[in-house]
């Protein structure tokens, strides 16, 4: 096992606004830590409690729902 | 022809679940003349595990084809009663929702063994404080689990108590050859017939012991959905089948609200996370229901559905 | 497909006439090739020449190869010939490569430049049939103002500058700092009305409208872009928030802790240091000299047009008012002095953005009347190949990973990730192309999924939302259906974002492309769904905006209901005499009705009422009763405009004394019996009566105006008659300022009140008497009139029966709701739905025809088409669903409905969905308890595998 594990955040992102945001944040080439797997939803009212329980469940460190 | 043979057994359980078997009634009778044969079943024929005078050194229970088990598992006997009916039987059968998912006894996953012991031979207002025994009672497990955390389980039938349709059913099924029987995946809803309205409003809640609006003289698909009344009715997260086969269900029967003692929809789903979105997503706020967890888990603390709270 | 945009473009000339117009464009070249450009900003990056960012208004830099912003349409670079090294030196007239430099074209990695082409303008010739004119408008420039030391001190900034410092992508990131020393500022002060409202320094004298707004905006956004906090201050002459939901942010603001100082600042000295600001100015309450310290002064300019919109009307031969926006008459808002050519958008006048988008859509109703013959015969259309039966196949993935040239490739190790991908399951190929977008890859892509018998593609690049339809469309024509397709956005999402760290980017391009081929093998062909559009309308009230839609739908083509509850068209307009710009109202009515009611494509039945309502979108069916008898109609879309009215006021005497009018009785008083005024002893106007109240917080818009109309006729009628106005705020918004600038030279007088300081009336045996607080006297004032004026609210109609019906929503004041504030001001949320007029919120009847033409314009975009496509991903009802309904109530869209079903004789409920009214959200997926519904490509299912193979090796 490594020493050091990277955390990993599972991210709901609305395709209308923070999916969009993210992808202009890459057109302004923002630099962020790479530790983040986004999941595109259509909403974020479309993200199921379940799901965020799941992944906390499963081992992400954090889940972010942006939207 | 020969019968088939089944072995019952009663674990962390109240008998409930057996006088149900009892309810299956005529059908059983039938069955028990040319096809079934309880070869075991402490609860109605006495039975000594360690031979007649307790010579023998090993639990032991007779093999049989069906093996059907109630109650969860909370201590030390009931794991070793349970590791040998999985290992006498060729298909176990989890009966009552305390085997399939813990039940009401499940509760106390809230705590641990030493907040309960405290609690109960000390703390209580109506305990005289006694020292908690120690002989003569099996060790208690770190919790109280369903039995397919221990051992494979080949059927559920849910309930507090399962309803005599779905046992008959099981058992019918069995008969025929089949390997498989499962209750319906749907929710108590579905054998509802109370009207659907909205559910907009939900944000003022009345408490279960307040009554809800109906009309005594008239059928229950002409009362509004409890729900909708302000109760908070466990039906959209409660596996169907308490009123059996075709029946409605029988606490909305009684005009009181669902308090979800068939368990979980579907293995796997979250009662307490599907109620609080669904709710949440109607504008109800999840900090108004005191002790949610043990509301909403009530008859599903098993599966580390719930669990002592982390203290910080 | 069906919008040619032409960019750096400008007008030169124009011939022709309505319906046939030739007009001479100008088009500079962008030098870059637009169809080789994939916006990966290597030109921006080596490009050596800086030059000031006009879009941060100068306060940053940018390259002479740039875009504007990061939202640019299209999304291409372009080089600037005037400041470009390469073309300032020479280009490459002459002897080849006199023009150094040539970065751009060195390091594209698409070949995009190729700086020895031959640029010149293009000059086009464009036949059409319609000109609409949208050159927008230009921020006021403070310079000439010595007063506020605009060009003296680095801690002065226009608004626009403030609001860039405020943005994310502005020059500070969004990390608010001053100019003069990049401090933090904790105390600034707005100053309102700079180069509004004001012909001393400038000759703008009509109101920006937009400022107060903007100036609240920023001052309650600032903290978010600060630390701790800061000190606010605004310096205002009236707050005009006479906008839907503004005068609550207003009050918003004030509960924050925002200062509103009704006072102008006279002097501005330097702050300490060459820092910040020392300003001066007379406090509002003591009216005692104050000197405050600011770390930073912001100053709320105003809009104008520009010189080369003013040109453009030269050119074009259209009509500007004395303020240079385009003439335009309050009946046919978007229209100019010449037939053909349209005008919206502050070209007109200065205007919020919802007024602008609803002019804009108004411009395109009145452009389109002139064409709608003519509709749909230069639209195009793709066809596509019969599409293959993928179903029951187990997945065969394709993966193509994209390098960008080497905007992928330069940091995450492309051919590492192809190995990789290959051990995926279901993978069956993988590829890796340089550039997965360009033309010809796609045509590779076509011949891959035959070749390799590909049901499933995933492309690993870069963003959906804008590659998404290439790729769909390149499915499409390989025979796949379109929805087998899924990206993983390894550039803007991976490359781009984390340049730094190669190892890490590859790590998670791993992880983006196991979770899209997840889901991909998880992807079902989806269904193409569609409507049949009944092309005809429901107007819904026929008062003026109702009748305007109403002629507006039927002169595009469309058969059209119009309902009316009363026995005769009009509804409020019969009460008014005018527009504010003077024009006569009664005759443009009595015209308007007799057109409506002569119109062979409009049915109008009056006495009307609808009933029920069933079906959506396209395809509506209700039953109507007219005088009592019941009938069935059916229509596509619907646009309600049924209207509001004036507040009947419960204090200030009204309706116990025979003196105390309403504005709309007043109207009738004075036409009636005019030469009473001759007599009269005075008048009194109380403004805001019933309106920015608790009960009622919102401003009626158009009571100011009206004063001001009522205020001036007295005047004019009786030069000696004192006339008083007891205000809050004067809203004279836009050019309506000379209203109330001629009324104040016309001697009326205006004293303001607060709530807590309301205007008491009362009787003093036969006399009225009007007691107020002189708010610069600070004494009380009585008046004894012979007229008081109340300039009442006005309240929407009763909005329950519709909102049953369509399920539309209603604001906390009872105005119907629009889609969204802004950007779709008269949609309403339920498609198909549009609204206009007084329903929406209190409007002058210019702004009613323009909503109503708008919702017109809006109408069409359904009703065009015979069959309306709509997108496939919808909500669909799986088998666990029991019916318990608790989603039904959270679909915003209204397109989940109960129904019952039969099994053995068993009754069971579950919920249906409607295709043309769900919009895929997927709030009825997150709150269904049970997973008795998804959304097609994003069920539960599809989004835990992604979960899964996100945390695969954690």
């Amino acid at each position: 096992m490594a020493e050091h594990k990277e955390p990993v955040i599972v991210g709901f992102l609305c395709n209308w606004c923070a999916y969009a945001g993210a992808d202009l944040a890459g057109v302004s080439r923002l630099q962020y830590p790479p530790n983040m797997r986004a999941i595109r939803v259509m909403c974020s009212g479309m993200v199921h409690p379940n799901l965020v329980v799941e992944a906390l469940e499963k081992g992400a460190d954090g889940v972010l729902v942006l939207g | 022809m020969t019968k088939v043979t089944v072995a019952e057994e009663w674990l962390n359980a109240c008998a409930g679940c057996e006088i149900a078997i009892l309810n299956v009634g005529d059908v059983l009778v039938d069955l028990l003349v040319n096809n079934l044969d309880f070869v075991h079943i402490p609860v109605i024929l006495d039975k000594k595990y360690f031979g007649q005078t307790g010579e023998e050194e090993h639990l032991s229970i007779p093999e049989a084809v069906v093996g059907i088990v109630s109650g969860g598992v909370r201590n030390e006997e009931h794991k070793e009663v349970l590791l040998e009916m999985r290992k006498k039987c060729q298909i176990l059968i989890a009966l009552g929702t305390c085997a399939t998912d813990g039940g009401i006894p499940a509760m106390i996953n809230m705590y641990s063994d030493e907040e309960l012991k405290q609690f109960y031979y000390k703390d209580s207002l109506t305990t005289d404080p006694a020292e908690y025994p120690t002989e003569h009672i099996p060790p208690l497990l770190d919790q109280c689990y369903a039995l397919d955390e221990l051992v494979k389980v080949d059927l559920y039938l849910p309930g507090c108590p399962p309803h005599p349709d779905w046992i008959a059913g099981a058992v019918l099924a069995l008969l025929e050859g089949k390997t498989e029987y499962r209750m319906p995946e749907k929710s108590v809803c579905d054998s509802c017939p109370t009207i659907r309205e909205s559910k907009k409003g939900l944000a003022d809640i009345k408490r279960m012991l307040s009554a809800p609006e109906f009309d005594p003289e008239k059928p229950l698909d002409e009362m509004r959905c409890l729900l909708e009344q302000g109760f908070l009715c466990l039906g959209p997260v409660t596996g169907v089948g308490c009123g059996g086969h075709k029946g409605a269900p029988r606490c909305i029967s009684a005009r009181v609200p669902c308090r979800g003692c068939y368990g979980p929809v579907r293995k796997g789903a979250k009662p307490l996370v599907d109620y609080m979105g669904a709710l949440a997503s109607v504008g109800f706020d999840p900090n108004k229901m005191p002790d949610r967890r043990g509301y909403l888990a009530r008859f599903s603390g098993a599966h580390g559905t719930l669990k002592r709270p982390v203290r910080r | 497909m069906n919008i040619e945009l032409l960019t750096l473009a400008e007008v030169e000339g124009i011939s022709g006439r309505e319906g046939n117009f030739n007009v001479k464009v100008r088009q500079k070249s962008r030098i870059i090739d637009m169809d080789k450009c994939i916006a990966c900003n290597l030109c921006a990056e080596k490009c050596p020449k800086k030059v000031p960012d006009e879009f941060n208004e100068g306060l940053d830099k940018r390259k002479s190869a740039y875009i504007k912003y990061g939202q640019t349409v299209p999304l291409k670079y372009a080089i600037e010939k005037e400041t470009c090294i390469f073309f300032v030196k020479g280009g490459n007239k002459g002897k080849k490569g006199k023009g150094k430099c040539r970065a751009c074209e060195k390091y594209c990695p698409t070949g995009a430049i190729d700086l020895d082409q031959d640029f010149q303008d293009e000059i086009k010739e464009i036949s059409v049939g319609s000109v609409i004119l949208t050159p927008g408008f230009k921020p006021f420039d403070p310079s000439a103002f010595d007063t506020y030391a605009y060009t003296q001190f680095k801690d002065v900034v226009t608004s626009m500058e403030y609001e860039r410092l405020l943005s994310s992508n502005g020059p500070c990131m969004g990390h608010l700092t001053r100019p003069s020393d990049g401090q933090e500022p904790k105390k600034i002060a707005w100053l309102q009305c700079v180069g509004s409202r004001n012909i001393n320094k400038c000759d703008n004298g009509y109101c920006s409208s937009v400022c107060c707004m903007y100036a609240i905006k920023q001052s309650m956004v600032t903290a978010e872009h600060t630390t701790g906090d800061t000190d606010q201050a605004i310096f205002y002459m009236d707050i005009r928030t006479h906008g839907k939901e503004f005068d609550k942010y207003f009050e918003q603001a004030k509960e924050n802790g925002v200062r509103f100082v009704q006072s102008r600042i006279h002097t501005v000295y330097p702050g300490q240091d060459g820092c910040g600001v020392k300003v001066e100015y007379f406090n509002d309450q003591t009216g005692e000299r104050v000197k405050e310290e600011f770390d930073l002064l912001v100053l709320s300019v105003g809009l104008e047009n520009s010189k080369s919109s003013v040109d453009l009307a030269e050119v074009l031969g259209v009509e500007l008012d004395k303020y240079k926006f385009a003439e335009s008459s309050s009946f046919a808002p978007s229209a100019t002095n010449v037939p053909g050519i349209y005008a919206s958008g502050c070209y007109q006048g200065p205007k919020d953005i919802p007024q602008s988008v609803t002019d804009a859509s108004c411009a395109a109703a009145s452009a389109s009347i002139s064409l709608s013959s003519q509709r749909g015969t230069l639209t195009q259309e793709r066809t596509f190949p019969p599409e293959k039966e993928v179903a029951g196949e187990e997945p065969r993935v394709g993966v193509f990973v994209c390098s960008c040239g080497i905007n992928i490739a330069g940091t995450i190790d492309v051919n590492e990730l192809v190995e990789y991908s290959k051990s995926l399951p279901n993978v069956v190929m993988v590829e890796n192309n340089l550039f997965s977008c360009s033309q010809d890859t796609q045509v590779m892509l076509k011949d891959k999924i035959q070749e390799h018998n590909l049901n499933r593609v995933v492309v690993a690049a870069c963003t959906p939302r804008t590659h998404e339809p290439l790729f769909r469309e390149t499915m499409k024509d390989a025979g796949l259906n379109e929805y087998l397709f899924e990206m993983a956005n390894i550039r803007n999402q991976n490359s781009w974002v984390h340049g730094k760290e190669p190892e890490k980017a590859l790590d998670k391009a791993r992880d983006q492309v196991r979770m899209a081929v997840v889901k991909a093998s998880m992807l079902q062909p989806l269904e193409h769904l569609s409507v049949n559009v009944n092309q005809s309308a429901l107007v819904v009230g026929g008062g003026l905006s109702g009748m305007v839609s109403a002629l507006g739908l039927a002169d595009q083509g469309y058969e059209t209901i119009l309902l009316e509850k009363a026995d005769k068209l009009g509804g409020n307009a019969w009460n008014l005499a005018s527009t504010w710009r003077g024009e006569q109202i009664k005759p443009y009515l009595e015209d308007l009705i007799s057109r409506v009611e002569n119109h062979s494509s409009i049915k109008v039945y009056k006495n009307a009422q609808l009933k029920t309502n069933k079906g959506a979108v396209g395809d509506f069916v209700s039953e109507i009763e007219v005088n009592g008898e019941k009938k069935a109609i059916k229509y596509g879309i619907a646009v309600v405009c049924t209207g509001g009215q004036e507040h009947k006021p419960q204090e200030y005497l009204y309706g116990q004394d025979e003196r105390v009018f309403t504005h709309l009785e007043f109207d009738r008083e004075m036409s009636e019996h005019a030469p009473a005024l001759d007599k009269a002893k005075g008048a009194v106007f109380i403004q805001c009566v019933g309106s920015r109240e608790p009960d009622r917080p919102y401003c009626s818009r158009v009571c100011c105006t009206h004063t001001m109309h009522s205020a001036i006729k007295l005047k004019k009628a009786n030069p000696k008659m004192p006339v008083y106005v007891l205000y809050r705020d004067i809203r004279t918004y836009g050019a309506r300022e000379d209203l109330y600038k001629e009324a104040r030279e016309l001697g009326v007088v205006f004293i303001q009140y607060d709530l807590d300081n309301k205007p008491r009336v009362s009787k003093d045996g036969d006399d009225l008497v009007v007691m107020a607080r002189d708010h610069i006297l600070y004494r009380d004032v009585e008046i004894r009139p012979s007229y008081l004026v109340l300039a009442s609210a006005v309240v929407p109609t009763e909005h329950k029966n519709l909102v049953e019906l369509y399920k539309c929503g209603l604001n906390s004041e009872g105005f119907l709701q629009e889609a969204h504030a802004k950007l779709r001001p008269v949609d309403m949320s339920v498609d198909g739905m549009f609204l206009a007029g007084l329903c929406h919120y209190p409007k002058p009847v210019d702004e009613c025809i323009a909503q109503a033409q708008a919702a017109v314009s809006r109408a069409s975009t359904i009703l065009s088409r015979s069959v309306m496509p709509l997108d496939s991903i919808k909500s669909f009802v799986t088998e666990n669903c029991d019916g318990c309904a608790i989603c039904v109530d959270t679909c915003p869209y209204g397109a989940i409905g109960l129904t019952d079903y039969d099994v053995e004789g068993v009754q069971h409920k579950k919920i249906e969905t409607n295709k043309a009214l769900c919009k895929g959200c997927g709030i009825c997926e997150a709150t269904c308890p049970k997973q008795g519904v998804f959304v097609h490509g994003f069920t539960n299912e599809q989004l835990r595998a992604q979960v899964h193979a996100a945390l695969e090796n954690v």
